[in-house]
């Protein structure tokens, strides 16, 4: 026997069957053979744990197992060992049946000589060491690539902000994608949240992916070094300045981005955001219970030189969600092909809004898995759920949130509700001019909701809020009047002659910012900040991205 | 809302007795003012009791200032609060109407005119 000699676990339960083979292997002039024989599935197994076979020659049929089990039970068994199928069916099909099930080839019973057996023994092996380095080279470029993605796309959420809980997760793929998410903070009470999606995939989807996210830093400095620190850089002039780093680089490689680029700010209670062509973020509102799709209108970026981008603001209460996700699970597919669709995760998230944020996330996933019927996904999918806090009874207070009816005969009480979160405010107070002027602005914005918005009816609804930070007090009054434009209002005359028409004046006066904006559930808003003094030393404008 | 109101010569001197004076006790102000401002055409509001003005409220004002005017009368205010002097500076109505610390020395202004 040659020091080359093959080892054959021939299975077999047929005694004619296999002393053909084992003549036909004996007449073999190359390489001798070593035969081992099993003539059922079972004692094929007891063989498993052996490192010598070089290949195995199946019978499908045996006692204990028959057709395309016995190949799929062997192939499990010894999933590194070349097979051979022996058939005794003249037909092609029960073959290249084999074959799909794992099988390297085929041979039909009777049919072959010696020659035909030696040398698909032989290609069998070949075939099976090559298909052996292509798996072995798609794990390593798997490994480097969720390399890539875990330290080159996937940011780190805050975790101590006391108003918002961050869940960012990535359910891998079997290859990468260029999914890819970061958060930016800026103090306490406001974070940038980056979510975007290379289109293509591998490798070179996940370079261009962590090629946008640096860019999306260094727009960031070079406009807060252009601003001079004086305000933050806003989304939009954000993503414009990304755009012109990166769309001729996109262009040459003919691909593109679409992302999210949002901003959660504590204080105003909005979020801004804009959206380039990305999967709608789905909005929770814990005051309907419902959520809804935030639209945007930016192409992608990479499809254009020179696009002008604009910004969406909603706004948010305390119990809102809101979830942005990869195309790589709105579009995961059922076995018979549906999506899974944005409606599944609106009622999934509707439905569970009260869990925690990591909860809710595992309740996507699972609903995911279930919907696809795997837990291996064609897609990665990329997601990142911020939940808004509810205000703890303590934190709440008496009222850091006051809804009375439209009635003016309730100003009395929305001043007094003014003055109180004014007296109660911790760093730094406000003096006793600045509580008096701020209660004439929200008097004067209420009245005007209740005369104007309401036409004096006083059974409409309107809702104050407070969010209090070191750098500004921002109050908004929210209602479901009519809106208002506020260009058409004219200003009054100083001279006298005017009785009217000096509430929008007074506002102006007696805050630093007013802002009318319209929620998409057409709910209106008022809001009102009042900018704090800065002390020395205070820090919360420094730009404190976290990589 | 009630104005108590007393002659001081020819000058009538109006105590408005409130807490506040905004867009929901506007209109009983304006009813209350209605009558006393039939009593002459000297008139002296005193808002020492009035603790918050709003625009409506100072649109009332503004208005009674204006009926007397027109019959050749004049308003001279007293008593304003500082948060309710404030606001009259910011709509720059101190421009407008003469504005004493007591009734006293707003009858006095009329009587020597």
């Amino acid at each position: 026997m040659s020091e080359n000699a093959l080892t054959v676990l021939l299975v077999e339960d047929n005694p004619g069957d296999a002393r053909l083979v084992r003549e036909m292997l004996g007449e073999s002039r190359v390489a001798g053979f070593t035969i081992l024989l099993a003539q059922s599935l079972a004692e094929a197994k007891m063989h498993m744990e052996s490192p010598d076979i070089d290949v195995v020659l199946l019978d499908m049929g045996l006692p204990d197992s028959w057709g395309k089990e016995t190949i799929i039970e062997i192939v499990k068994c010894l999933p590194e060992k070349p097979v051979v199928v022996l058939t005794g069916s003249h037909s092609e099909e029960t073959g290249l049946e084999a074959i799909k099930y794992g099988a390297q080839d085929y041979l039909v019973k009777g049919s072959f000589t010696p020659g035909t057996l030696e040398r698909v023994i032989n290609y069998a092996i070949e075939r099976k060491n090559i298909a052996e380095e292509l798996r072995k080279a798609r794990d390593r470029e798997v490994s480097i690539s969720s390399r890539i993605q875990q330290t080159l796309l996937l940011g780190t959420a805050p975790t101590d902000l006391p108003w918002v809980d961050f869940v960012a997760f990535t359910i891998p793929s079997q290859h990468v994608d260029g999914d890819f998410y970061d958060f930016i903070r800026y103090g306490d009470s406001c974070v940038d949240i980056i979510h975007g999606d290379v289109m293509g995939k591998g490798i070179p989807a996940a370079l261009l992916g962590a090629a946008a996210k640096s860019y999306v830093l260094r727009a960031h400095n070079s406009l807060i070094y252009r601003h001079k620190c004086a305000e933050l850089p806003s989304p939009e002039a954000i993503i414009a300045q990304v755009n012109d780093y990166i769309v001729d680089e996109l262009m040459k490689l003919e691909s593109f981005i679409t992302l999210c680029y949002a901003r959660l700010d504590a204080t105003a209670g909005t979020l801004q955001f804009v959206d380039c062509g990305h999967t709608k973020t789905i909005h929770y509102r814990a005051a309907d219970k419902s959520c809804c799709l935030l639209d945007g209108t930016n192409m992608p970026l990479g499809f254009s030189c020179d696009d002008e981008y604009q910004a969406v603001t909603v706004m948010f209460a305390p119990g809102d969600l809101f979830f942005f996700y990869s195309d790589g699970l709105s579009e995961a597919r059922s076995p018979d092909g549906g999506f899974f669709g944005e409606q599944r995760i609106m009622d999934i998230i509707a439905a569970n809004a009260c869990e925690s944020a990591e909860e809710l996330a595992r309740m996507v996933f699972y609903a995911v898995s279930a919907f696809t019927g795997t837990q291996v996904f064609t897609d990665d999918m990329t997601c990142v759920l911020a939940a808004i806090r509810e205000r703890s009874p303590e934190s709440q207070g008496a009222g850091v949130r006051l809804k009375t009816t439209s009635d003016v005969g309730e100003l009395a009480g929305i001043r007094e509700f003014t003055g109180d979160i004014c007296a109660r405010l911790t760093s730094p107070p406000l003096s006793s001019d600045e509580t008096a002027a701020l209660q004439l602005a929200v008097n004067e914005a209420a009245t005007n909701i209740m005369k104007h918005a309401y036409g004096g009816r006083t059974d409409g609804w309107i809702e104050i809020r407070v969010f209090d930070t070191a750098a500004q007090l921002t109050i908004t009054l929210r209602h479901q009047g009519s809106g208002f434009d506020r260009d058409a209002v004219p200003a009054p005359y100083f001279d006298g002659t005017s009785e009217g028409g000096f509430g929008l004046f007074i506002i102006e006066q007696c805050v630093d910012e007013v802002s009318y904006t319209t929620e998409t559930s057409g709910v209106h808003v008022i809001t009102l900040t009042k900018h704090k003094p800065q002390q020395e030393g205070d820090d919360s404008w420094n730009f404190t991205a976290k990589m | 809302m009630e104005l108590y109101s007393e002659n001081v010569g020819d000058v009538v001197v109006a105590r408005i007795k409130g807490d506040h004076l905004d867009a929901g006790t506007v209109d009983d102000f304006k009813a209350a003012a209605e009558p006393v401002l039939e009593k002459g055409l000297r008139v002296v509001f005193d808002l020492q009791s009035i603790n918050f003005v709003d625009s409506s409220g100072i649109g009332a004002i503004i208005s009674c200032l204006r009926k007397l005017n027109t019959r050749g009368g004049d308003l001279k205010l007293c008593g304003l609060s500082r948060p309710v002097r404030s606001l009259f500076e910011l709509v720059r109505m101190h421009r407008i109407f003469e504005i004493f610390e007591t009734s006293d020395e707003a009858v006095e202004a009329f009587t020597r005119s």
